[in-house]
């Protein structure tokens, strides 16, 4: 893109400018690099790195604060969660978590913070803001996924060694159900109708559906991509689209993001990204999906209307997170 | 003299622990999967990069026409040497789709393609059974290092007995040098062992530019 800008005259130069400002306004997203101890912040209007900053030791997965003032990483081999400026990237301070935090999510009153802790089977609640930790839920081995509901009234945790959903009331913290999926579940995400919660099995190849209301598994989707052999197709992230008609899977070494049809739960589409695609997100305008890949150290820039993979934006080493700022 | 015996007794245990994640002390556990013995990197080893992994391009059905043509041959020895910036690489893809008619430019890329693919497979064959070598006589040596160690005389029990003025002088130096030698056998070991993870981000490291180059090809093309 610069190279462009620069050869060809200002005034084209900034027609493209304005050609991309309509294509998506500029939000800026930030990817955990696991391996770099790093984040690389990206500008999504122009589709760069504009900065990269070193962070806490193996920083994993990522939340912003409902506001979008904060950024929030598990720095796993820090064994605590640290809180950063979202515009400043300024350490602003350390949230108690159990140890090797992996996955988190935040409660849409933008305090309860909940983290997977995958050495010692607990989910650790923290206030954000008082920083204290208000409980710890006794849940699965291994816990990973940690998918809430719209509404704010559940809690889907997966225990990827136990295989199971387990549904938290977040009232009591209590664990009210469990729903039995294919090998190592990884991530948990609810439809915005909250009429589906879809969870991944990363070992087993599939994604179950399930019916929040009675727990009840809608449908088991399978992959299957020419040429590439079954092993390979291991789902981990999945995003779904706000009106709630496209669910993305990233299938992991395979390279590719699944795009199903939440209707017919049929797979639409196979969309070729970087190497070991991992987790994704989606800019607040709908229009672009960013995903980390693993092992090609970049991220992928997909177009959701037109269903393509339109960059790869180098990081920072093993990219892990990604969440996008909601302005 | 008996602190140097427990420290390398404790090297030596040292070695077990840095060898148990690669299979040797696990060797009941994954009888059935006698690849794990001989591959030591922690993620798993495929032996060949399909081209389904990387292109979504035209099926790549002819592997081998593209040595008949020599600006396809040499070109693709540049991109796939790692020597080569990724910037370069991509900035030569372009200029090649460029002096390629546009009515062959997809059938010419594709062939490109596979000369990468082709090379890129030659490339990790080398490096990977370069790493199963490298490993094999690591475990060799392992088992090598542990029989001297179980060799070197015990520490004494009391200390307080143990008086080397009552010993030939002889029979201490001798002592001497071969827990000497024992002690820098272990320290080559793990200097060596340490060279294990580093190796296994080679294949990753031509996996990655394999794709990026797939990626710069397949911008080229229209279908």
């Amino acid at each position: 893109m610069p190279r462009i800008s620069q050869a060809w005259p200002a005034v084209a130069a900034a027609l493209l400018a304005s050609c991309y400002a309509t294509s998506a306004s500029a939000y800026t997203a930030y990817v955990t690099n696991e391996k770099d101890n790093s984040l690389s912040v990206i500008d999504t209007d122009k589709l760069e790195v504009i900065k990269t900053v070193k962070i806490g030791q193996r920083p994993r997965g990522i939340v912003m604060s409902n506001d979008g003032k904060w950024i929030i990483v598990c720095t796993s081999d820090d064994n605590d969660v640290k809180v950063y400026d979202a515009k400043t990237l300024e350490f602003v301070k350390t949230l108690p978590s159990g140890p090797d935090p992996e996955l988190l999510t935040l409660h849409p009153d933008g305090k309860r913070l909940y983290i997977a802790n995958e050495d010692d089977n607990l989910v650790t609640v923290v206030d954000i803001e008082t920083s204290k930790v208000l409980t710890e839920i006794p849940v699965g081995v291994e816990p990973e996924g940690m998918g809430m509901s719209p509404d704010g009234k559940v809690l889907v945790n997966t225990s990827e060694t136990t295989n199971m959903a387990h549904f938290i009331d977040t009232q009591n913290h209590k664990t009210f159900d469990n729903v039995l999926v294919d090998s190592r579940p990884r991530v948990a995400m609810f439809n915005s109708a909250q009429t589906q919660l879809w969870v991944s099995s990363e070992v087993g190849g599939t994604v179950a559906v399930i019916n929040p209301a009675d727990r009840k598994i809608i449908t088991k989707i399978n992959f299957e991509i020419p040429g590439v052999e079954k092993e390979a197709i291991q789902p981990v992230g999945i995003r779904i689209t706000q009106d709630g008609k496209f669910a993305f899977i990233a299938l992991g070494p395979a390279n590719r993001v699944a795009v199903v049809d939440t209707s017919t739960f049929k797979v639409l589409k196979y969309i070729l990204v970087g190497q070991r695609v991992w987790q994704m997100y989606f800019t607040p305008d709908g229009k672009l999906l960013f995903t980390t890949n693993g092992a090609s150290n970049d991220v992928s820039v997909i177009d959701v209307a037109s269903q393509k993979a339109i960059k790869s934006i180098k990081v920072g080493r093993y990219p892990w997170g990604v969440v996008v700022s909601p302005n | 003299m008996k602190m140097l015996g427990h420290t390398l007794r404790r090297a030596s245990l040292q070695i077990f622990t840095a060898l148990a994640p690669f299979g040797w002390m696990a060797v009941p556990a994954i009888a059935d999967e006698p690849a794990k013995a001989e591959w030591p990197c922690v993620y798993r080893k495929v032996p060949i990069l399909s081209a389904a992994t990387i292109w979504d391009g035209p099926a790549i059905t002819d592997t081998s026409s593209w040595r008949k043509d020599e600006a396809i041959r040499k070109l693709s020895q540049y991109l796939v040497s790692r020597r080569v910036k990724e910037d370069e690489a991509e900035a030569a893809i372009k200029k090649y789709a460029a002096s390629i008619p546009a009515d062959t430019r997809d059938a010419k890329l594709t062939e490109l393609f596979a000369a990468v693919l082709t090379r890129t497979n030659e490339d990790r064959k080398v490096v990977m059974s370069g790493i199963e070598r490298f490993h094999k006589r690591q475990l060799e040596r392992a088992k090598e290092i542990e029989k001297e160690g179980i060799a070197l005389p015990p520490p004494s029990d009391d200390a307080g007995q143990t008086d080397d003025s009552q010993n030939p002088a002889g029979e201490i130096s001798k002592l001497s040098g071969k827990e000497e030698q024992y002690k820098w056998e272990v320290r080559t070991f793990q200097e060596k062992q340490a060279n294990i993870p580093i190796a296994c981000e080679i294949p990753q490291l031509i996996d990655e530019r394999a794709g990026a180059l797939a990626r710069a090809i397949r911008a080229e093309m229209k279908s």
